[in-house]
């Protein structure tokens, strides 16, 4: 769960080093906010895709960084294409896909997170009310939610 | 706590640290984006504060609105001591009276007088089939039938109420057509002051303007008039660049 905290804390030094620092490609990135924008969604996606894996233990490096960079890049095509080629707004669409999958996933991980909780509570009263040593037992991830994503 | 156990509970296991590590690269660029993200909205907003700009725009539109309204006040003002001098120099010798004359002429020719006089009265209105070509009446018809008119030999035009000047400009301002700086409404009633025949011929000539018209859909009905009425221009423009080249009259301008 700790390590999820690592992750935030590089998003937020992620973020100043963006606010701060002036990048050869920051004025593209500019120009092309709403494209961008649907890149952050994306990214986004797969970093909550990524952690609920990790939570549940079948995190798979491969699988998250080539979802990571590949649905941001198709993301940001797929919107082009539609605006450009097709003539078709395709963004609602990548909206409501990331979002929807963004929102099931903190589901899954603010089940475990709240399972968790509840182990280290028990076990702590448990503790407590043991004056001897009481041999804390390792916590597991549990198998809360049935749904099963990928990342 | 110990901090040893602080440290431990801190420092990820050895089967997290790949997740740990791909996740926070991840989170490092996606930051990145983001403070992108945060940067183009904050230009955007710069950029464009609309809602602002509109609501001081509308602001200062009320305010020049009861400025016109006071002026017109002072204008009727003037214009009464004005005619009242007139009267008074009307009485004196028959040099003044030539002026009086030539006065009221170029006030008739300048708009600035009511005049009454045969004519036809034009009227226009959108469509009644929504899905005409020329649904509504663009400032554009308005100023084709006025220069039809014009030069049909119409003295004095006015368009609801609005007297066409020199300076007078009929154009389009969003859903209005403003004439005079005034906004006007449909129907528009045309009314030309001329020799009724010439004009209504000029307008109803086949292939010519009411023709044209007609086919985009509009509705249009031209009526001679025995006797119309066309008032005057409500604000008389204000000179501020145009001054008169040393200025002799010759005898014909003189016997206008």
């Amino acid at each position: 769960m700790v390590s999820l905290w690592i992750a935030v804390l590089a998003l937020v030094i992620g973020i100043l080093m963006g606010l701060y620092i002036t990048m050869p490609i920051t004025p593209f990135l500019l120009k092309f906010a709403n494209y961008i924008g649907l890149a952050v969604l994306a990214g986004l996606d797969a970093i909550i895709g990524g952690a609920r894996a990790g939570l549940q233990g079948n995190f798979d490096k491969g699988i998250f960084l080539s979802g990571f960079f590949v649905n941001m890049l198709m993301a940001v095509f797929l919107a082009y294409v539609g605006n450009r080629i097709i003539g078709v707004d395709l963004t609602l669409a990548i909206v409501v896909v990331f979002g929807l999958r963004i929102f099931n996933n903190l589901a899954v991980i603010r089940r475990i997170a709240l399972d968790r909780f509840l182990q280290w509570y028990a076990q702590r009263r448990l503790a407590s009310s043991k004056t001897s040593h009481s041999t804390a037992q390792q916590t597991q991830p549990s198998q809360t939610s049935d749904t099963a994503f990928s990342n | 706590m110990k901090l040893q156990e602080v440290l431990n509970y801190i420092t990820p296991k050895k089967a997290e640290l790949s997740w740990v590590v791909s996740l926070s690269i991840a989170s490092l660029l996606l930051g990145f984006l983001m403070a992108h993200q945060i940067k183009a909205m904050r230009e955007e907003s710069n950029i464009a504060p609309v809602p602002w700009r509109a609501n001081l725009l509308a602001q200062r539109l009320v305010e020049a609105q009861e400025e016109i309204k006071a002026l017109q006040k002072e204008v009727d003002m003037l214009r009464s001591q004005l005619s009242e001098y007139e009267k008074k120099a009307a009485e004196g010798e028959s040099l003044l009276d030539a002026m009086r004359r030539d006065l009221l002429k170029t006030r008739v020719i300048a708009g600035l007088t009511p005049v009454r006089g045969p004519g036809v009265v034009v009227e226009l209105s959108d469509a009644k089939n929504p899905m005409a070509p020329g649904a509504v009446v663009h400032d554009l018809d308005l100023r084709e039938v006025v220069n039809e008119l014009r030069a049909a030999g119409a003295e004095a035009i006015a368009i609801n109420g609005e007297r066409l000047i020199a300076t007078s400009e009929i154009r389009c301002s969003e859903a209005f057509i403003m004439v005079n700086g005034h906004r006007i409404a449909p129907p528009y009633l045309i009314y030309a002051i001329g020799n009724p025949d010439d004009l209504v011929k000029a307008l109803t000539i086949p292939q010519g303007i009411i023709d044209r018209l007609k086919i985009i859909g509009l509705e249009v009905k031209v009526m001679p008039r025995r006797e119309i009425r066309i008032p005057p221009m409500r604000t008389p423009p204000k000179l501020k660049y145009a001054r008169p080249v040393d200025y002799n009259p010759t005898e014909e301008e003189v016997s206008w």
